[in-house]
């Protein structure tokens, strides 16, 4: 991922020092200042409390199937019509996003932990002990999706949320830990790193304490780059055949049903909310993350 | 720099190893076989019967490893075995596959390179201005949209309502001009371009983080203090230096590139390896899944490699030893 | 939008009425349902058909065992006979054919105007070579062909089903160029129909020197230049399209289409496809109908399908002891489901409800069947009663007061498939029985556990599946207990039952010599009707329509329950 994009160091505004403050503190207070990080931080939340408190803004169950209302119009009691099954499209909307935002959240904090972990022993460490950790990276980054899939719904008889969870957290992994691994890389060359071994400091201590707070502004990205991979991932996976059951409500799920000709040419109200749904789950986390980067980039001046 | 490599390349042998033998138990934990639909047949009289001469046919009644091993003998022998699905040779449906994938992803690749990083060092270059805001605006956005959504946006709009495009394979059949560079172009542009947005907003963002961190270096003073002209410097100077780390995240990518065509291979239904893998795994066609993950793995592990040497060039202090 | 079920549901059922209905001409056409645009038509144009997924890349006929290359070569190589809109027999590459008294020797003339695509008139050698060729050791055994079956009854077929490469077996006798005769070891009411018409002649001029141990990967069997149908392949694209032209020297007469182009196209893109002009011809999901309609160079043509869905229940699991296999259950299941609002909802009310194992449009349906198990949750309730399954908070339990929670398995990436299970489940859900529904897994693993079933695990209950049938209503190879078909879905086997042991008689009986006579045949097979009417060994459930979608400018096309026949007469007027 983009780890160089994180190193922005031309900053711009304003460089008047300020009586010291914490450096979580000047984070903060630079992550505030970003309009568009704030926006999206309040678009995220937004999302997240209308997906969550679903049974407030809809009467519906997303689960209930009603025979004798399928594929209905816009109507008063449907504000977004119903589909095939006659389940209303508004409260599977709503309710959609608990999938796609636990898939995401998922992916994003297996990146972060395996990511971070993985990539600084082997970066920190190097040697023989990198080569074969980064060997093994490169089996799990050829992990044959697909089959896996497959070989998980045979041996858990089961298909849905668990199976995507679970290959989604062994598969997230490797691209990230790769990536962390070149900046614990090059971070290891740097003076304090140096000084800290030099002065006898613990490896763990200079791992975690040292190197790893300056690594803040690229994981940043790199963790909204990964939740924008995977929100409305079961969409794609459902055009190969492999994705959620109908009964399970998704964002990707409702998306892929009306992603055809006729269907985007007299549905639109079918396709479009949860099209906007990801997009502006993505964005928001996108800005989070730019936001965060900047914010915590340690040769801001602010 | 050369033993560095030739140890890398060595070690790509055992890599790939547990990489087949991983696809190799978990191609047989997928349950069914290929021959199994052949019960479905009214007219086949005695199915178990047949079914089992099948299987005996393509060696599935001997252990799990002697299976493997008898892969691993034909291959070093450059046989790939025969598809179980369309009884073909599997390294004639690879022929059929691989140049088309590789058309696709190359020129998509081609097209996110010329427009990426001239789009990331003009943002660059007029940092926070109206034209950095606005398309790094847009270029988030395009990264936000899933690919095979732009797919199906990109065939409406081209193919269904202008009908300037064909929104379908790689040749237009039964005409004279079939085949021809202009119907291959043609073929190529809907296809390729779904791949490429979604990337170039990516590249975009990384060119213009990395220029900015080269634009504010001493040389680039001393190159303007000259009197050099902005654009010799920006495209001279910068991008000379921001450019390394681009190409070795274009390395890594490769693998990337040849999954994510997958999707937009079965929207466009683009004969590529993309769906020789998902049709060989959902038929349980094993001796093309071995060989779709092989190739798969290599093209993997080459790109990650020469990732590997850029940076060991770009970067003299990270050292391998 | 598209017809997933086909690929998912039915997607290994290869019957010989695709091959029969789908190729050839026929003297006596439905004119009736031609177009009533210009009168005149007019010759030239290309054609565009889709298959959903890539084709197997063999053409000999009956080689491969994919279904959509079989469409293809079906167009370039046709049989002795063929079947019309109404499923009768008529005459193809032999136009007429006799059987001898003891119904044992049928005697075929070919027709003077049948020729190679080069001219050269097909003679009673070629039909020899076609005979030879699906009877050789290299077709059945290397080639693992799978049609060997058409000529098993013929007399010199040894028991094992094949002979050496080249003999021709004792029961078939070339009497001049064009006539000859085929003799059978039992007389049998389905032989011609169902087997015996599906004889393909093959060219002896090209493959009577190739060794038949070399036919499978020739160049002819790559890419045939030659052959009997209406088109023949011109250009091949693995993986994407086969371009055929039409044939001068048809038995019909040259088709008025210039081009017939089959390309491999996403389902997902089809209809928009059909839209703009790219494809010509293309099956569509019933609830798309009303909306193709709209597009203004879109006709849609809806007829009913030779086939049907079911909810099968596997008799012999023992789950639940032997509630599975007791009669009353599933006559109880067969009120509880409101079957009409089932098609309402999921095909938009294009289909019929399915009482029996014969589709309501088929020759051979018997009436008597028509309104039997109407929507009646009070009937059911009743049966349910009688079976001593007491409802206990709200569900049933099963008699000896254990908890009933019956599983249903269904296949994944098919939609509607997920939907017949949800109204299924709801349903039965009012007459209190408690349906889990499995998460949808792979339609390989269904066929696997089907298969593996007798391993003491028995992983399914209930299961989603539908049947394609063939012309001939002859329930052998589907019905009977000692099917694979049988065996390896309901698993209807147990012989001790006399319901089975009357079955499998009355299956006998319709194709014994006395079957000859047709109204000794259609009572007997109305019989077998009522049985499985009453038996319900599985949940028949409806016949859904086929509905197709196709370009304005397309005339001509012959729509019948057994596909869209006779390409020779199809024409495309010039676009407006």
């Amino acid at each position: 991922m983009a780890v160089q994009a994180l190193h922005n160091k031309a900053k711009t505004g304003e460089t008047k020092r300020k009586r010291v403050q914490s450096p979580w503190r000047l984070s903060l207070q630079r992550f505030m200042r970003n309009r568009l990080a704030v926006a999206g931080f309040f678009t995220l939340l937004v999302i997240i409390f209308v997906t969550v408190a679903a049974p407030l803004f809809t009467p519906y169950n997303p689960t209930a199937i009603n025979i004798m209302n399928t594929n209905l119009p816009p109507s008063a009691a449907h504000p977004l019509g119903t589909d095939g099954s006659g389940y209303d499209n508004l409260a599977r909307l709503l309710y959609g996003g608990r999938v796609d935002l636990t898939v995401a959240v998922a992916a994003a904090l297996m990146t972060m932990l395996i990511g971070v972990i993985y990539g600084g022993i082997s970066g920190f460490f190097g040697g023989w002990i990198d080569n074969l950790m980064m060997r093994f990276v490169d089996v799990m980054l050829n992990f044959p999706f697909i089959p896996f899939i497959l070989a998980l719904e045979a041996i858990f008889n089961t298909s849905g949320e668990l199976i995507l969870i679970t290959v989604v957290s062994l598969t997230a992994w490797p691209g990230p830990a790769r990536f962390m691994r070149g900046i614990f890389l090059q971070l290891r060359e740097q003076d304090y790193v140096l000084g800290a071994v030099t002065i006898g400091a613990s490896k763990w201590r200079i791992i975690f304490r040292h190197m790893l707070p300056n690594t803040i502004s690229s994981l940043a990205v790199l963790v909204s780059m990964s939740v924008a991979g995977y929100v409305g991932l079961d969409a794609g996976l459902t055009f190969l055949g492999l994705g959620l059951p109908l009964t399970v409500p998704s964002w990707g799920g409702m998306l892929s049903q009306a992603s055809n000709y006729i269907d985007m040419r007299t549905e639109p109200y079918s396709w479009i909310p949860p099209a906007l749904m990801i997009i502006l789950t993505i964005l928001s986390v996108n800005f989070i993350g730019d936001g965060l980067r900047d914010a915590f980039d340690p040769q801001a001046r602010t | 720099m050369a033993t560095y490599i030739i140890r890398r390349l060595l070690g790509l042998i055992p890599t790939l190893f547990v990489i087949t033998v991983i696809v190799f138990i978990l191609m047989h934990l997928m349950p069914g076989n290929a021959f199994l639909a052949l019960t479905q047949n009214p007219h086949i009289k005695d199915a178990a019967e047949v079914i089992k001469r099948k299987e005996a046919e393509a060696g599935l009644n001997l252990p799990l490893w002697q299976q493997y091993v008898n892969w691993v003998v034909n291959l070093l022998h450059g046989n790939l075995g025969t598809s179980y699905q369309y009884d073909e040779p599997v390294a004639r449906l690879i022929g059929f596959s691989l140049p088309n994938t590789l058309t696709l992803a190359i020129t998509a690749e081609i097209i996110v390179l010329l427009a990426g990083i001239p789009m990331g060092l003009l943002q660059a270059s007029r940092v926070n201005k109206a034209f950095d805001v606005s398309t790094s605006f847009f270029a988030v956005l395009l990264y936000s949209i899933p690919s095979f959504v732009f797919a199906l946006f990109l065939i409406y709009i081209f193919s269904f309502t202008l009908n300037w495009l064909p929104s379908f394979g790689t040749v237009t059949p039964a005409v004279p001009w079939s085949g021809d560079l202009g119907d291959r172009i043609s073929h190529l542009i809907l296809p390729a371009l779904a791949l490429a947005l979604p990337s170039i907003a990516f590249y975009s963002r990384l060119t213009r983080g990395n220029t900015l961190q080269v634009i504010v270096q001493d040389f680039v003073r001393t190159a303007r203090s000259k009197g050099l002209r902005d654009s010799r410097v920006l495209f001279r100077h910068v991008l000379r230096n921001a450019i390394i780390p681009i190409i070795t995240q274009f390395g890594f990518d490769i693998g990337g590139l040849f999954s994510g065509a997958v999707l937009i291979e079965e929207i466009f239904t683009w004969p590529g390896m993309g769906e020789l893998t998902v049709s060989a795994n959902l038929n349980r066609d094993y001796p093309v899944i071995l060989a779709t993950t092989l190739i798969f793995a290599v093209t993997v592990l080459i790109g990650n490699l020469v990732a590997d040497i850029l940076l060991a060039i770009a970067d003299p202090r990270i050292r391998y030893n | 939008m598209q017809k997933k079920t086909t690929i998912f549901s039915a997607a290994a059922v290869v019957t010989l009425s695709a091959l029969l209905a789908g190729c050839g001409g026929g003297t006596n056409s439905g004119s009736g349902l031609g177009q009533a645009v210009s009168a005149t038509p007019v010759n030239g144009g290309t054609i565009v058909q889709d298959f959903p997924t890539s084709f197997g890349l063999n053409f000999i006929p009956y080689l491969s065992t994919s279904y959509y290359t079989l469409q293809a070569w079906a167009l370039q190589f046709d049989s002795l006979l063929q079947f019309n809109q109404n499923d009768q027999l008529i005459g193809d590459l032999a136009d007429k054919w006799t059987v001898s008294p003891d119904k044992k020797t049928y005697t075929f003339y070919l027709n003077p105007n049948a020729k190679w695509s080069d001219g050269t008139p097909i003679t009673s050698k070629d039909v020899q070579l076609g005979v030879d060729w699906l009877l050789s050791k290299s077709y059945n055994v290397t080639d693992g062909g799978s049609y060997g079956y058409i000529l098993s009854n013929v007399v010199g077929v040894p028991s094992s089903g094949y002979l050496p490469d080249g003999q021709t077996p004792s029961g078939f006798k070339i009497i001049n160029s064009h006539e000859f005769s085929i003799t059978v070891q039992h007389a049998d009411a389905a032989v011609l129909t169902a087997d015996l018409a599906g004889i393909v002649p093959l060219p002896y001029s090209v493959l009577g020197k190739i060794p038949m141990s070399q036919w499978k990967g020739s160049p002819f069997d790559k890419k045939p230049w030659l052959g009997s149908g209406q088109f023949i392949m011109t250009s091949l694209v693995p993986g994407q399209s086969i371009t055929q032209k039409a044939n001068p020297y048809y038995v019909f007469g040259k088709p008025h289409i210039e081009y017939n182009v089959w390309k491999v196209i996403s389902p997902d893109v089809v209809d928009g496809d059909l839209a703009s002009g790219q494809v010509t011809i293309s099956s569509i999901h019933a609830t798309d109908a009303a909306k193709m309609r709209q597009i203004p160079n879109v006709s849609v043509n809806i007829e009913p399908t030779n086939g049907f869905d079911y909810l099968g229940w596997r008799l012999n699991n023992s789950e639940y002891g032997d509630i599975f296999s007791r009669v009353r259950f599933r006559q109880a299941v067969e009120y509880a489901l409101n079957r009409p609002a089932m098609i309402k909802a999921l095909f938009d009310g294009y289909g019929v409800v399915e009482n029996g194992p014969l589709p309501p449009i088929n020759f051979w349906y018997n009436q008597a069947l028509n309104g039997t198990y109407p929507y009646d949750p009070a009937k059911a309730n009743q049966l349910l009663d009688a079976l001593g399954m007491k409802i206990k908070n709200g569900w049933r339990t099963l008699p000896n007061g254990q908890p009933f929670t019956p599983t249903l398995t269904i296949s994944s990436g098919d939609a509607n498939i997920q939907r017949q299970a949800d109204f299924v489940q709801y349903y039965l859900k009012q007459v209190h029985i408690d349906l889990k529904i499995l998460p949808p897994i792979n339609f390989n693993t269904i066929l696997n556990q089907l298969n593996n079933d007798a391993n003491g695990k028995q992983p399914i209950q209930g299961f989603l599946l539908a049947w394609s049938l063939s012309n001939d209503p002859d329930p052998r190879g589907l019905w009977r207990a000692t099917d694979t078909m049988n065996t390896t879905s309901i698993d209807w086997t147990n012989t001790k039952d006399p319901a089975i042991q009357e079955n499998d008689k009355l299956i006998h009986e319709q194709h014994t010599r006395q079957a000859f006579d047709q109204q000794y045949r259609i009572s007997i097979l109305n019989q077998w009707q009522q049985l499985l009417n009453q038996q319900m060994p599985e949940n028949f459930l409806f016949d859904q329509d086929t509905v197709t979608a196709y370009n304005k400018n397309l005339h001509g096309v012959v729509f019948s329950p057994y596909g869209a026949l006779f390409e020779y007469k199809w024409w495309l007027s010039p676009s407006s």
